[in-house]
């Protein structure tokens, strides 16, 4: 137990997670303060919904709270962490409502081959995204920046993206781990605060 | 074609794959292959957090949504564990179902988990190197539960009958029930610990249809009990003690 109210303003996250397991509720309000934001950021922007970003970000608290062992301080960071359980919880989300999608369109016998509009969409996504992510994001390869904003905000499948953007899906992989390394390099070897 | 596409398995590591995961682009299986060979290499884990924390960066830091009072109350609502001396966390009836039912998302959870095994080890203070001599050793899978592992205790009915039994295994510590009677909807079996003045509630069990349920053993921990409460549980243990037994450490 946190002894002082004050104590978990101050304390470092991994400190917060400790104290999360000893069944403190002030520690995990003060995790909530601190990160909420980022998760409710992701958990919109992929579902495109507010109600079901609503559940993603409750969800991810309430399982900090049941299962705190899960986050590992020695591996990484809370807040990347807590992003990482939103964004899976809000693709599942993404691909459970789709694959309804993909079922009434079978059903209907519609759409021989639509063309590929991921071009459209990653454009969209993009412009929606704040100025400071895009204009990292635009320093990467354009072909490894669609790719990636398609999966990682669209919350596609390679395959899927691949589809989208009319590509083989080897070559989808391909970029989107080059472009992820190539995020990676400029946060760690820039120093670019993104 | 970019020559990556061969390259990637070549040194070992999925590393083509690893990116997609991170991303939560690949599909059912091709999640759970990379989650399997995450298991056993460190090096794929510090690139997965690695990719995590640059996909993390791209998120911006909003205000905090307005949920914290539905939060709050879901964590209310679940919590039993008694809010002094060494509080544990309640296992809710539901997180066995949840891990079993959430797919690769649960993969993922349970990858985490085995990944923070040695960090996990240190909070509960159970598991590693607890031995048993008279328990045995559990084998196999139980509800997508693995019950592989050390019995580090055996609990018993009032007639010396044994109806659970907690192993240690990799993934923390599981309570397999084995021949309570199923309860009615209405009622649900809690374990306790029974060390102290007041018993201090170490989760609920579910009505006894649930034959494996994760948990965590505090260190201190001795002595168990199981009683039968109202569904949901209870602050301290109200209904009759169906089991009990004691935790077996290494001399």
């Amino acid at each position: 137990m946190t002894s002082h109210p004050e104590a978990a303003a101050s304390a470092s996250d991994p400190d917060l997670v400790a104290a999360v397991a000893r069944g403190d509720e002030r520690a995990v309000a003060e995790v909530y303060r601190r990160y909420s934001g980022a998760v409710w950021a992701v958990a919109q922007r992929v579902c495109g919904d507010r109600a079901a970003a609503e559940d993603v970000c409750q969800t991810v608290f309430v399982d900090l709270w049941r299962r705190p062992e899960r986050f590992d301080p020695q591996r990484g960071k809370l807040r990347s962490w807590l992003v990482a359980q939103a964004h899976a919880r809000a693709v599942d989300v993404v691909r459970s409502e789709t694959a309804r999608q993909r079922r009434q369109e079978r059903a209907a016998r519609l759409a021989p081959t639509p063309p590929p509009s991921g071009d459209v969409e990653a454009a969209s996504l993009l412009a929606s995204l704040a100025d400071h992510v895009r204009r990292a994001l635009d320093r990467l390869a354009a072909d490894d920046r669609d790719a990636i904003v398609l999966a990682y905000f669209g919350g596609h499948s390679y395959r899927e993206t691949a589809a989208l953007l009319g590509a083989p899906e080897g070559t989808v992989k391909s970029r989107i781990r080059r472009g992820l390394e190539g995020l990676r390099r400029l946060l760690e070897a820039e120093g670019v605060t993104l | 074609m970019s020559p990556v596409t061969g390259r990637q398995r070549s040194e070992g590591h999925p590393l083509d794959d690893l990116a997609l995961y991170a991303l939560d682009a690949l599909e059912g299986d091709e999640a759970e292959e990379v989650e399997a060979h995450l298991a056993d290499c460190a090096s794929c884990r510090r690139e997965l957090a690695a990719h995590e924390e640059a996909l993390g960066a791209l998120v911006e830091d909003g205000p905090p949504p307005e949920l914290w009072v539905a939060v709050e109350s879901e964590i209310r609502a679940g919590d039993v564990a008694p809010m002094n001396g060494t509080a544990v966390h309640p296992v809710p009836p539901n997180v066995a179902h949840l891990d079993r039912s959430a797919g690769r998302r649960g993969m993922r959870r349970r990858l985490a988990l085995l990944a923070a095994a040695a960090a996990a080890v240190a909070v509960v203070g159970v598991g590693v190197g607890t031995q048993l001599d008279n328990g045995g050793t559990g084998s196999g899978t139980l509800a997508g539960v693995s019950t592989d592992g050390p019995t580090v205790a055996v609990l018993a009915d009032a007639h010396g009958a044994g109806v659970a039994r907690i192993v240690a295994n990799d993934d923390g510590d599981v309570l397999v029930l084995e021949g309570l009677p199923a309860l009615s909807a209405q009622r649900e079996y809690q374990l306790w610990s029974v060390d102290g003045a007041s018993p201090q509630s170490l989760g609920l069990l579910g009505d006894g249809h649930d034959e494996a349920v994760p948990l965590s053993l505090p260190a201190s921990t001795a002595k168990l009990a199981i009683s039968e409460e109202p569904a949901g549980g209870s602050p301290a243990p109200t209904g009759p003690v169906v089991a009990s037994g004691d935790v077996v450490r290494p001399a």
